[in-house]
C-alpha cells in the first residue's frame, strides 16, 4: 500500500511539472509590423512558465512564437482579428481669411453662414483649398500656395490618429495646423466625425490683418 | 496696478467698478489705460446681453388658467435656472480667453451665447471655445493663445 501511495506521490509531483509540448510557429502579417504584432500578442506567451517557457521573436513583417499548440491556435485567431488594412483617411481642407473680401464665396457659404453667426468680421475669403489623404498614424505635409513665396504660401499640417467606428459615424483623431513664416500659424488636436467639418480659428490677428482660418472635414476611405 | 492685475480683477468687479467709478486701483488703472478700459467695456457689454437674454426667456404673457400660469412660471424658472448656470461659465471662458489674449488688439466679439464643450479638442498651451452651431456638420474651435505663448 506504502508502494502504491509513493507512486501515486511521484506521479502527481512530476505531473505537475512536466514540461508542456511546446510548438514554433511563425506568423506572417500583412499590415502591422512585427513589433507591434509582438507587443499585442505578448499577454498570450507565458514566457515566466518554469518548466517550458514560452517565447517570442519578430522580423519586419513576421513574428515567431513557441507555445503550446492550444496558444497558437488563439495567437493565430488574435492575429486573425488585428491584422487589418489601417483606414485611410481624407482630409478637405479650406484655408480662409476673415476680414477680407465682403462677398460670400460659394466654396465656403455653409462656413461663412455660421461664422457670420458668431463673429463681426467684415468678411471671409478663401485663400486656398486642399484635400489631402492618408493611413491612421500617418503624418503629412503639404505646401499650398506659393513655396517660393513667403506672403502667399503656406504649409499645411495633419497628423491622422486613431479611427474608431467606421462609416458615416467613425471618429478621427486630428493634428492639424497650418503656417506660414510670415502670417502666422495655427495648430491644434481635435476628434472629428467623418463628414463633420471643424472650423479652427485663431483669436490673433495675423501680420498684414485678418484672421487665419482652417477647416477641416475627414472622410472615412473604405 | 499693471494690466495683467487689472485683467485678473475685470471678470470679478463690480459693474461699477467697470465704468471706472470709485476709488479702487480696478478703477484708476480703468480710468488711464484705454486698453483695459475697452475690455471692461465689452465686459460690461456682455453682462447687457444676457441680461436681455434672461429677459427674453420671461412669459410673454399670463395665462387664462391660474393653473397652467403657474405651469409656465415653474418653466421659465427653470429655464432661467439652466440660463443662470450657463451663462457665467460660457460667458466666463469667452472672456477668459479674452483677457489672456492679451495685448491691444482685442478680437471680434461672438454675437452669440457660446457652449464651450471641451472633449472635441485637446489644447495644452492654448486657450479654447468650441461653438456648437446650428448645423450639425459644422463645429467652430476657436483658439486664444495663452499670453507668453507665441503661438
Amino acid at each position: 500500500m506504502k508502494w502504491l501511495m509513493g507512486v501515486l506521490a511521484a506521479v502527481i509531483v512530476f505531473g505537475c511539472h512536466a514540461a508542456p509540448d511546446l510548438e514554433t510557429e511563425t506568423f506572417e502579417l500583412q499590415y502591422l509590423d512585427g513589433e507591434r504584432a509582438a507587443v499585442l500578442i505578448q499577454p498570450y506567451v507565458f514566457s515566466d512558465r518554469p518548466n517550458g517557457p514560452g517565447s517570442i521573436s519578430q522580423a519586419e513583417n513576421m513574428v515567431t512564437v513557441r507555445e503550446t499548440r492550444d496558444n497558437l491556435d488563439k495567437i493565430r485567431r488574435v492575429l486573425a482579428d488585428i491584422d487589418r488594412p489601417r483606414p485611410t483617411v481624407r482630409l478637405h481642407f479650406q484655408l480662409i481669411e476673415a476680414d477680407g473680401a465682403g462677398a460670400v464665396d460659394p466654396a465656403i457659404a455653409d462656413v461663412e453662414a455660421e461664422l457670420r453667426k458668431l463673429f463681426r468680421y467684415e468678411g471671409y475669403h478663401l485663400i486656398r483649398e486642399a484635400v489631402v489623404g492618408g493611413t491612421e498614424g500617418s503624418h503629412i505635409e503639404q505646401v499650398i500656395g506659393r513655396e517660393d513665396d513667403a506672403n502667399v504660401g503656406f504649409i499645411l499640417m495633419a497628423a491622422i490618429g486613431t479611427v474608431r467606428g467606421s462609416g458615416d459615424s467613425a471618429m478621427v483623431q486630428l493634428d492639424v495646423g497650418v503656417r506660414s513664416p510670415m502670417r502666422g500659424a495655427l495648430q491644434t488636436t481635435v476628434n472629428a466625425r467623418s463628414g463633420q467639418t471643424l472650423v479652427v480659428g485663431n483669436a490673433q490677428l495675423i501680420q498684414g490683418g485678418g484672421t487665419l482660418i482652417l477647416t477641416v472635414r475627414p472622410e472615412i476611405v473604405d | 496696478m499693471n494690466c495683467t492685475a487689472c485683467r485678473d480683477r475685470l471678470l470679478e468687479a463690480a459693474p461699477a467698478v467697470l465704468r471706472g467709478e470709485g476709488a479702487s486701483d480696478v478703477a484708476a488703472h480703468l480710468d488711464r489705460c484705454a486698453s483695459c478700459r475697452a475690455i471692461a467695456q465689452l465686459l460690461l457689454d456682455q453682462q447687457a446681453r444676457l441680461g436681455d437674454a434672461l429677459a427674453a426667456l420671461a412669459p410673454a404673457a399670463a395665462g387664462d388658467a391660474a393653473a397652467l400660469a403657474a405651469a409656465r412660471e415653474s418653466r421659465s424658472r427653470r429655464q432661467r435656472r439652466r440660463w443662470v448656470t450657463l451663462a457665467p461659465v460660457a460667458a466666463a471662458a469667452g472672456l477668459a480667453a479674452l483677457l489672456v489674449a492679451g495685448g491691444d488688439d482685442i478680437p471680434p466679439q461672438p454675437g452669440s451665447t457660446t457652449s464651450p464643450r471641451p472633449p472635441i479638442v485637446e489644447a495644452t498651451d492654448q486657450n479654447v471655445v468650441v461653438y456648437q452651431t446650428n448645423n450639425p456638420d459644422i463645429v467652430v474651435i476657436w483658439l486664444y493663445p495663452n499670453e507668453g505663448s507665441g503661438t
